[in-house]
């Protein structure tokens, strides 16, 4: 057995390339979260649970319409900011600790998407199959689940942002309304969007629920607007990745942790 | 090869929830040709049966879904007239889909909700019907596709036009 490099011959090299860093931090992330399996299991039972109630909810009518859909694509980008918003905060002396020793920002960031994703996956599918059970959605199953699962991740990539941001566990948490509740306002759900002023046109544009209520809209027209699901998963997946690096770039500061 | 077990026990663990989540669903998922959910799936399966006999048009074996004593009076092109408001063969059913199989406290009386997307070939519009379709049985008899429905043959009344 080799005994492990000086500190000092580690620091030049560093943890090696950015992929395996990426390949250990998530490994090593996934025990962590497997070893709190009570938070696990409540994460991932909310999913079912949520899906539940809007079985109860639109039971009544027996059919979905667009609110049932709407609330699927909240109670995504939900699950992900939820899942995100404490992972690097509660874990920010360690990262500082390790960026002494050649840490890839980058890799750490995509370590914890990597593995939230895995998580964010199994709630969608639990989510849209709890809802499924008692109503047919009208569209496509696989794409309107990628369509919440992209949406999960864009929620992520937000919690993770003000995860990265905060200075305590509590701030984060406490962050997590003000993100979704402006899903809310700015949607055609509050007013009618006819009656959008620019502003509020232009802001529904940048958010996640914005863009996977499109995918589900565009699946149950009667003629599938194939060029707006597109349209919508690309601005899912494009705001996941603005997110991330938003994230990266807000770790760059330095932060003195006890 | 410890690695390939648990990876094979944790595929087996989930196309078991799988399987009996579809069955538990009353085949509300799509359960890939097996016998899954029961009489609720059974009730699924004839009414999809039933609209792809009518989107190919195949009228005699739609018929077939009902009691054998009533099939000869099922007049199956007039009943899609009535419903879509169009003759038959300028009707395109394009979508099938189940929302609801649901069966009453006695077991005997069951309704399947279904939902059509239909192209209408006159003017190529696409549109879309929600259909309540009702069956009955008496105990230990098949299910029969009950008149009682949006389906049902009536004459037109006298003086008018369907």
């Amino acid at each position: 057995m080799t005994a492990p490099a000086p500190l000092r011959e580690r620091r030049a090299t560093g943890y090696g390339p950015a992929s395996a860093q990426r390949r250990v931090l998530a490994a090593r992330y996934r025990a962590t979260l497997l070893g709190d399996w009570p938070t696990v299991v409540v994460l991932v039972a909310q999913a079912p649970f949520i899906g539940w109630l809007c079985t109860i909810v639109w039971g009544s009518v027996e059919t979905d319409t667009p609110s049932l859909r709407f609330v699927l694509a909240l109670a995504a980008v939900w699950f992900g900011c939820v899942n995100a918003c404490r992972e690097i905060v509660k874990e920010r002396a360690i990262v500082e600790r390790e960026r002494l020793l050649g840490l890839s920002l980058v890799a750490y960031v995509a370590s914890r998407i990597q593995v939230l994703a895995v998580l964010a996956l199994a709630q969608v599918v639990l989510l849209q199959g709890a809802v499924e059970w008692k109503l047919a959605l009208r569209g496509n199953f696989a794409v309107e689940l990628f369509a919440l699962w992209l949406a999960a991740l864009a929620g992520t990539g937000i919690g993770l942002f003000v995860s990265a941001l905060s200075t305590s566990q509590e701030r984060a948490v406490g962050v997590v309304p003000l993100l979704l509740l402006p899903q809310i306002l700015f949607s055609s759900f509050a007013i009618p969007e006819s009656q959008f002023s620019d502003v509020v046109r232009a802001v529904e544009k940048g958010m996640p629920v914005h863009w996977a209520y499109e995918v589900f809209d565009a699946l149950a027209a009667p003629e599938v607007g194939w060029g707006r699901v597109a349209l919508a998963l690309c601005a899912l997946a494009g705001m996941t990745t603005v997110a991330a690096l938003a994230t990266t770039a807000a770790l760059v500061r330095r932060r003195s942790v006890v | 090869m410890k690695k390939a077990l648990w990876t094979l026990g944790l595929l087996l663990l989930l196309g078991g929830g799988y399987a009996t989540a579809a069955h538990l669903s009353g085949g509300a998922y799509p359960t890939f040709g097996l016998p899954l959910g029961g009489d609720r799936g059974l009730l699924r399966r004839t009414a999809l049966a039933f609209w792809e006999d009518i989107q190919f048009k195949d009228f005699a074996r739609a018929a077939s879904y009902h009691a054998p004593e009533i099939q000869g009076s099922v007049d199956i092109p007039y009943l899609l007239e009535r419903l879509f408001g169009i003759k038959p063969e300028m009707l395109d059913i394009m979508e099938i889909e189940v929302v609801l199989s649901d069966i009453d406290s006695t077991g005997l009386r069951a309704r399947v909700k279904t939902r059509l997307k239909v192209k209408l070939l006159v003017d190529a519009s696409i549109t879309e019907r929600e259909v309540m379709l009702y069956f009955h049985r008496g105990v230990g008899e098949p299910w029969y596709m009950e008149l009682e429905t949006s389906l049902r043959s009536i004459e037109a009344e006298n003086g008018k036009k369907h």
